[in-house]
């Protein structure tokens, strides 16, 4: 008999995308309108998605257990790693594509990027993607950040027996230009039917 | 109930890039010099893949993991490498499940990526030359909607 249950189980890696902050997510099922979100990208290994923030967790005297929990503080990290050495990709992650020159006139081109980060960082919007990244069926499904920056201290290894990596840390940031304070950093949204 | 070796050679009968080098000949077993006749042509490109044990089992999940052994079948090493090749790349494109249906029902493969680079070979029942690919897959044992 036929189930809907094996969907449930997800499988397989995001395409990643950013954009400027507050960038319109695409309408699923279409996809991610290119003209709006940059492909990073392709990316090599696992892509992880971590929350931190543990809880407090308040005692009283009429009870041996904890009464309360309370989450002061939150974070939350999405990591990838892209083997895309383009300078226009790892400008977008190191700094911002802005700083992306072409050094000297005429030919052959040649392009510079500075190696210096930012003090401030650039802030992105954060989309990955899966064409078939619903739980619920043969559907697309997105995570949606609005706000956050690239951190992390990536170490790029160039190797006779390997490629290139960047190895890339994205910090969701509050956005309190969403009206919902649930949906400052962002939401996953994917098609149920 | 899926059969979770159809469900994987489901999946290769729809890649463009395997068809259009070995077309229908893809199979779990070799169909040269067929004792009655009518099966593959000699020296034609062919695929087969096989179940060979030792994936760790999951024994909560509903889930068949598969280790595999895709044999791809040339007239020489070059033209069988040529065949695992197309099977490569097209399991490179993978991201994610796929859906494929099979006598089954509709069967949902989690994952299929090979696991080791490919070995040239001479295959032992036809003294073809063959390359051979291991694989891992997953395979949702029910049948989906």
């Amino acid at each position: 008999m036929a189930e809907n249950e094996p969907y449930n189980q997800l499988t397989g890696v995001y395409n990643v995308y950013v954009a400027l902050p507050r960038a319109t997510p695409p309408t699923l099922p279409a996809t991610p309108n290119l003209s709006t979100w940059h492909r990073l990208g392709p990316t090599d290994g696992d892509h992880t998605e971590s929350y931190a923030g543990a809880l407090t967790l308040f005692y009283d005297d009429d009870h041996d257990g904890p009464v309360k929990g309370i989450r002061p503080q939150q974070d939350l990290t999405y990591t990838f790693s892209i083997v895309n050495m383009a300078l226009e990709q790892l400008q977008r992650v190191l700094s911002r594509v802005h700083d992306l020159t072409n050094a000297g006139s005429g030919t052959p081109v040649t392009r510079r990027a500075p190696l210096k980060r930012e003090r401030v960082p650039t802030e992105y919007a954060l989309l990955l993607y899966q064409s078939f990244g619903s739980p619920y069926g043969e559907y697309p499904g997105y995570i949606y950040v609005p706000r956050g920056v690239f951190d992390g201290e990536p170490t790029i290894t160039r190797s006779k027996s390997a490629r290139a990596a960047l190895e890339c840390v994205f910090r969701p940031l509050e956005d309190d230009f969403q009206t919902n304070p649930r949906l400052r950093f962002g939401w996953r949204q994917v098609q149920v039917s | 109930m899926i059969d979770p070796l159809e469900a994987v050679l489901a999946w290769c009968k729809t890649q463009p890039g395997i068809i259009a080098h070995v077309e229908t000949r893809i199979a779990a077993r070799h169909r040269y010099r067929l004792a009655g006749g009518g099966g593959w042509p000699d020296q034609a490109r062919a695929l087969t893949i096989r179940a060979v044990g030792g994936a760790p089992a999951d024994v909560d999940g509903g889930s068949l993991p598969l280790r595999l052994e895709a044999r791809a079948y040339g007239a020489s090493s070059v033209e069988a490498l040529t065949v695992a090749t197309a099977l490569i790349s097209a399991l490179q494109s993978r991201n994610g499940r796929s859906v494929t249906a099979t006598s089954g029902g509709k069967s949902l493969l989690y994952w299929l990526i090979p696991e080791s680079s490919p070995a040239l070979d001479v295959d032992i029942d036809t003294g073809f030359d063959v390359a051979i690919v291991p694989l891992s897959a997953s395979v949702a044992l029910a049948d989906v909607i």
